[in-house]
């Protein structure tokens, strides 16, 4: 089985993970491992394809669901972020984030360039979960290329956007 | 069977991209296009944009493909509220490569109207010729369509019971 990719904040720079970055401030770090286990409690499940180690500096809008907060990956409200998505510019990068199989944990979306801070301000998961936007520093964030499809659904148990059966994590 | 070329193009927001790329595992509708200009184009382009919310959820893809340049093509998308990726060939090479020149179209020198529906492996299941109107697809004759690819495509297409 093709190994998971977590991603968790955390306070201190992580020990073990695959790619990590500074959130700029004290917003703590930002890190993903490819891993089938869970690294840390509160670690979510996100599209490898958004994360590289050799990444750049990005701006981010980061909607991370508090504890308790309980949105359907399905729900007709997330369905339709995933559409403004495909029908908006690519973002640099882009991934919903799983708390299981059913249940949405959040999204990173990710802009460089001029305006990328005044672009995120759109950021559609953001009228789903609370979203902070946030700079933060190289080696976390990729260059994935953008969404090929039309499909909103997820391939097996990937997280959205990853493409094509085969890719379950 | 014929095959497509797996054509490389610049999409509408100027990224480089391969035909096998976007259409990855699934099957696909590949539409060439005249331009936005063209009413027939504007008409069938509303059929695509009613399909697009049913190819979401069906694991089915769709692309479209026209002489026009990323701005262009990204303005004409935005406009129409799609989600599938544009793809622009203002070099006209793919153009060539296919034989879709429209030959009584001096003015734009535009792609021929064609609809292919495709195999993953960029066979091309059907085809449509849209040079008049009615030769494009129906609705449902794409559904049609793509449900033969797919039921050929899913090893899983029959509903698993106990």
């Amino acid at each position: 089985m093709t190994a998971r990719c977590w991603v968790a904040r955390t306070d201190a720079q992580p020990r073990g993970a695959h790619a990590c970055a500074k959130l700029a401030g004290d917003a703590g770090w930002l890190a993903a491992w490819h891993q089938q286990e869970r690294p840390c409690p509160g670690a979510l499940l996100g599209d490898p394809a958004a994360f590289d180690s050799g990444g750049p500096p990005a701006w981010i809008s980061l909607a991370w669901a508090p504890e308790g907060f309980d949105v359907l990956f399905d729900d007709p409200a997330v369905q339709r972020a995933r559409q403004l998505v495909l029908e908006d510019e690519p973002p640099s990068a882009v991934t919903t984030l799983s708390r299981d199989a059913s249940h949405l944990g959040g999204a990173l979306t990710a802009r460089r360039g001029a305006d990328a801070q005044r672009r995120l301000r759109d950021d559609p998961f953001a009228r789903v979960i609370p979203a902070a936007i946030l700079e933060i520093g190289p080696g976390l964030i990729g260059r994935p290329k953008p969404p090929a499809t039309v499909v909103t659904e997820r391939y097996g148990g990937a997280p959205w956007p990853a493409e094509g059966f085969g890719s379950d994590r | 069977m014929t095959r497509l070329p797996d054509l490389e193009l610049l999409d509408h927001s100027a990224n480089r991209r391969r035909l096998s790329e976007l259409v990855g595992g699934d099957p696909a509708i590949l539409q060439t296009y005249r331009g936005p200009w063209c009413p027939k184009e504007q008409r069938f382009f509303r059929r695509l944009v009613a399909l697009q919310d049913e190819l979401e959820v069906s694991y089915c893809r769709l692309l479209s493909l026209s002489v026009d340049p990323p701005e262009v093509a990204y303005a004409y998308r935005a406009g129409l509220g799609a989600r599938w990726p544009f793809l622009c060939d203002p070099d006209r090479r793919a153009l060539e490569e296919l034989g879709l020149r429209e030959t009584t179209d001096a003015t734009h020198d535009p792609y021929v109207p064609r609809v292919y529906v495709l195999r993953p492996d960029l066979t091309v299941h059907a085809e449509y010729d849209g040079y008049w109107f009615v030769g494009r697809p129906t609705l449902s004759e794409l559904v049609r369509d793509l449900r033969a690819v797919s039921a050929e495509l899913r090893d899983d297409w029959a509903a698993p019971t106990p």
